[in-house]
């Protein structure tokens, strides 16, 4: 029991300095950074980290915001909720004015019910599951959402003469969940098939049941509401079967070049995406530009450029606030019109954007292919 | 007396000190949001490691789905703020009750069949059950399937409209929460439902023959851990304002469970620093990104390699000190009587002159067809020292078992006291009057000895755990009359000196005495006892003899004994019964078994018979 108290004393202790140490006061605006940074899905929130922090550097060469320079204060969450409300509260003692986070849906979600309480701006560059915004003034997004782009799939598929169509979904992540279910929705409406719905369970690593059944009833293409480490694995395992169809998939699925052995397989492969490389518009091929020149790549994961641009809408809405005031940073981002790269950006009633959609496809060198972009 | 008050004084101090302490840094702004959060997860962390501690700790199960009754909790209360319109301050406690009540419904039902599993076995259902919840989870509309549930009130801010009073009550009721559960966990621990689960992990063999009802324990303890792990998942959904189904997953138990053997199974204080240090240690190194895992996994690794048995092994530190303390205070304020101690348990001294206390007819039982024992007729007078004897795998052992209720006869019957008694638990049996020792020792060996005496007058407290969490009146006299009980006890086989001592560091004839002294505290009619001069030397077995006497004439009970040691069968029995393939060959007075042509043939020998005859 003594053990116990000084033990827990001294954890008091050394908590309370470690949350101290940085709070000394300096003239610049900060903003706050919350996202997956590690783990399995740590590339997204890296992507998203190289984006803003680029954007950041740049305004600050061009004399910052309000005459400020502007910090930015990144925290990772490893995609947990709680980790999320954890990381929001430590910087929230910290004069963050505005925040850019979370990055997977779930920890958006924890994020928004904290940023709400307080009222400050939040604007998730990736977060697509509708519910994130909803009921939430303060909070924004920069990315489109599931239903929007699993829609624009059954379209495009639908444009295509495809009639006959499967799902292979994720029955216990948000996002595959909820992508199935617009996608459903739209190709009833469109008049597509869907002649095989099969689900598998979050963290399986087999799909060779599905895939067989899928291959039964053969489909003229597979929709595959995935993120790429696992769609890697599945597009192997189809190949194996010898189940030889086009794969459409949404933004989710864009990494899996990181993940195939086998690149031969990134041809079969679709999908939406929110930004593409070979854009044409001016402020786009800048951006491809200094993100080459700053960090030696393309910014291949287009959550760099949804980052880039939740950067770019949030200090824009500080500038034209003219003050730091959280209602009136939130007043002007709902104000918002501005061309990002990511295309023309409003905010809808639900505070989502209104913007353009890209249609993606591989080489088989596993480079990224432009197909076509659909505006709103 | 003096040195015990202070220890006392300094433990009731340094709890009040550390809520005030972390109360006033709150209030003051020193400890901010973030910490004020960090140290409600510490809070729930420890409801969770000390309540797995119960299971893994002191019943001895390996359960992996902690985590499970954990969501149940989070779920059920989540679902019941959201759905009721009450005030906040009085919807969460209730929905913490109803949280943990229906965790502690969904642990019994998963324990009553699994519970009747060990080890490995029970370890992959409870896995297997952890991962059936989540997966339900997922799949219902109610609770949000994959999307989980959202939107529940966060505490921190739902009490008050002014933030740091709402945030101070949030603390301050979970700080309560969590002292109450450990307080709880301690006085359980110690109570004689505590003794009886901790026997359990011990050697669940001999806790069934000493009287426990182990399968009933087992459950209770699982339950108790179910309901706990369901209040913290309460605190927890409303903590963090959205659960899913993902947050509860195997990985969590593991969590807990690695929480729980760096403190040390068995040692709840140690599951509480763990916790502490665990919870703290990531947030310490936030500041060093992704590195932190590495590090946070390398300190883990370090302390499995330096202290394999966790910070505190099975050692605590005492906060029942702390309760009786409060206890006394409270008396004195109110000048409440001293509980009376009862003493409920005298011997049975009953008089039973003439008939059997003991009878079989035709007793057997057979394996799959193979006959390890039959017609056997067995017959125990009041008082009476009977041997039962016979070569190696005659079938003595398998009529101890027949007669103790390890094995269900397949034919006859047993009578005890002019009752049937075949076809009931051990448990039972040792209750109606027959107590027994094991031919190999099978004590409860971290238990001392006087905890180990203590187990075996379980069947005859009453006192539930209930009265034992709040140790009431009733539990305290029960327990000092049992004290002083098991004091006499060893007392009357010398061996006061020895009660603190655990059990399996005394000496092999200590242990011997010991295991008998158990079986008396029982108070049984008849006492089997199997091969107790194993193993002693000549004098350590002119002693035992001394003392098998000195049993029958203070205790009163008919003794049965196997034995192999001839001097000390035909010494002190005055019947024998002579065993061979199953089947009673012979019986009669010592100097009728020497003459035995059956019996000198099947077992003693000639020689021997001869030697043991010109003895005589």
């Amino acid at each position: 029991m003594k053990k116990r108290s000084i033990l827990s004393m001294l954890v008091v202790i050394a908590l309370i300095i470690s949350a101290a140490l940085p709070v000394l006061a300096e003239d610049v605006i900060k903003i706050g950074g919350i996202g997956v940074l590690s783990g399995k899905y740590g590339m997204y929130g890296l992507a998203v980290r190289e984006g803003v922090d680029l954007y950041v550097k740049q305004i600050n060469e061009k004399g910052g915001v309000l005459g400020k320079q502007v910090q930015i204060l990144w925290e990772d969450t490893q995609g947990n909720a709680s980790e999320a409300i954890n990381a929001y509260l430590k910087l929230s003692d910290m004069d963050v004015v505005g925040y850019i986070g979370a990055v997977l849906s779930g920890e958006s979600k924890a994020l928004a019910e904290v940023t709400a309480e307080d009222g400050v701006p939040q604007i998730s560059p990736s977060a697509t599951d509708y519910d994130v915004t909803t009921g939430r003034p303060n909070v924004f997004r920069t990315c489109f959402l599931d239903p929007f782009q699993a829609k624009a799939v059954a379209e495009y598929m639908a444009a295509e003469g495809i009639k006959k169509v499967a799902v292979l979904y994720d029955n216990a992540t948000d996002y595959s969940n909820g992508l199935y279910e617009a996608f459903k929705a739209k190709s009833e409406e469109l008049g597509v098939e869907i002649v095989a719905a099969e689900a598998a369970a979050y963290g399986d690593t087999d799909y060779k049941t599905q895939l067989t059944t899928i291959q039964n009833a053969k489909p003229e293409a597979v929709f595959l509401p995935y993120y790429g480490a696992d769609a890697a694995l599945i597009l192997a395992q189809a190949k194996e079967l010898g189940l030889d169809v086009n794969f459409y998939g949404a933004d989710g699925i864009a990494d899996i070049v990181d993940y195939v052995a086998d690149k031969s397989v990134l041809t079969k492969v679709v999908y939406t995406d929110h930004f593409s490389t070979d854009a044409q518009s001016e402020i786009a091929v800048n951006f491809v530009k200094a993100f080459e020149a700053e960090y030696g790549k393309a910014p291949t994961i287009s959550f760099s450029a949804t980052g880039y641009d939740a950067a770019v809408v949030l200090l824009a809405a500080i500038e034209a606030a003219g003050s730091t005031d959280a209602k009136a940073i939130v007043d002007a981002i709902k104000a918002t019109n501005l061309t990002a790269v990511s295309g023309n950006i409003t905010f809808d009633d639900h505070n989502d954007p209104i913007k353009s959609i890209f249609f993606q496809t591989f080489d088989g060198e596993g480079n990224k292919f432009f197909l076509k972009q659909v505006d709103p | 007396m003096n040195k015990k008050t202070k220890s006392l004084s300094l433990n009731l101090l340094a709890t009040l000190a550390l809520y005030l302490l972390i109360t006033v840094l709150i209030a003051s702004g020193a400890i901010n949001n973030y910490l004020a959060n960090i140290i409600i997860t510490i809070c729930i962390t420890i409801i969770m490691t000390s309540s797995l501690n119960v299971t893994t700790g002191l019943l001895g199960q390996l359960a992996l789905g902690h985590a499970g009754f954990m969501a149940i909790g989070a779920y059920v209360s989540a679902l019941f703020t959201k759905s009721v319109a009450l005030d906040f301050g009085l919807s969460l406690p209730l929905s913490l009750l109803v949280g943990g009540l229906v965790a502690a419904l969904f642990g019994m039902l998963i324990g009553i069949p699994a519970l009747r599993l060990e080890g490995d076995y029970l370890a992959i259902i409870t896995l297997g059950f952890g991962e059936i919840i989540r997966v339900i989870i997922v799949n219902l509309d109610i609770t949000g399937g994959p999307r989980g549930l959202t939107r529940i009130t966060r505490m921190s801010r739902a009490f008050s409209d002014d933030r740091l009073l709402s945030s101070i009550i949030a603390f301050t009721f979970v700080f309560t929460i969590t002292a109450l559960i450990i307080a709880s966990i301690f006085t359980l621990g110690r109570s004689r439902h505590g003794r009886a689960i901790i026997s359990i992990r011990e050697n669940a063999i001999a806790a069934e023959a000493t009287g426990i009802p182990t399968t009933r324990y087992k459950l209770l303890a699982f339950t108790v851990a179910a309901f706990y792990a369901g209040i913290a998942g309460g605190l927890f959904a409303h903590q963090t304002s959205i659960i899913e189904s993902r947050m509860f997953d195997f990985n969590k138990s593991i969590e807990y469970l690695v929480m729980v053997v760096l403190g040390g199974m068995g040692s709840i204080t140690g599951s509480i620093i763990s916790s502490i240090v665990l919870v703290s240690l990531p947030e310490l190194l936030r500041g060093m990104d992704k590195y932190r895992l590495i590090i946070y996994s390398v300190l883990l690794i370090m302390m499995m390699l330096f202290r394999p048995s966790g910070l505190l092994g099975t050692r605590e530190f005492s906060m029942i000190r702390l309760w009786e303390r409060l206890e006394v205070l409270w008396k004195r304020i109110f000048r409440r009587h001293e509980a009376q101690t009862k003493m409920p348990f005298q011997p049975r001294y009953d008089v039973w002159d003439d008939k059997p206390v003991l009878e079989t007819h035709s007793l057997g039982i057979s394996f799959g067809g193979l006959t390890a024992a039959e017609k056997i007729d067995i017959c125990l007078m009041n008082d009476e020292i009977v041997g039962l004897i016979g070569p190696n795998g005659a079938g003595k052992t398998t009529v101890f078992n027949l007669l103790t209720g390890v094995y269900t006869p397949t034919e006859g019957q047993v009578i005890l006291l002019g009752n049937p008694i075949q076809g009931k638990m051990t448990h039972q049996i040792t209750a109606d009057g027959i107590a027994r020792t094991f031919q190999n020792i099978r004590l409860f060996k971290s238990l001392s000895a006087l905890d180990n005496i203590k187990v075996a007058f379980h069947s005859r407290m009453q006192y539930s755990p209930i009265s034992a969490i709040i140790r009431d009146a009733k539990c305290q006299s029960e327990e000092r009359g049992i004290d002083i009980r098991a004091r006499e006890l060893l007392r009357v086989f010398e061996m006061e000196a020895q009660a603190d001592v655990p059990a399996g560091s005394l000496p092999y004839g200590q242990q011997r005495k010991l295991e008998i002294c158990r079986a008396l505290a029982s108070n049984p009619k008849v006492l089997l006892l199997d091969e107790p001069a194993a193993g002693m030397n000549p004098s350590e077995t002119a002693e035992l003899m001394q003392t098998i006497k000195t049993i029958r004439s203070q205790f009163s009970v008919a003794i049965l004994l196997i034995e192999h040691d001839m001097k000390l069968v035909m010494g002190i029995c005055e019947r024998i019964y002579v065993l061979n393939y199953g089947r009673v060959i012979a019986h009669g007075t010592p100097e009728e078994i020497r003459n035995n042509k059956e019996v000198i043939t099947a077992y003693l020998g000639q020689d021997q018979a001869h030697t043991e005859a010109s003895h005589a």
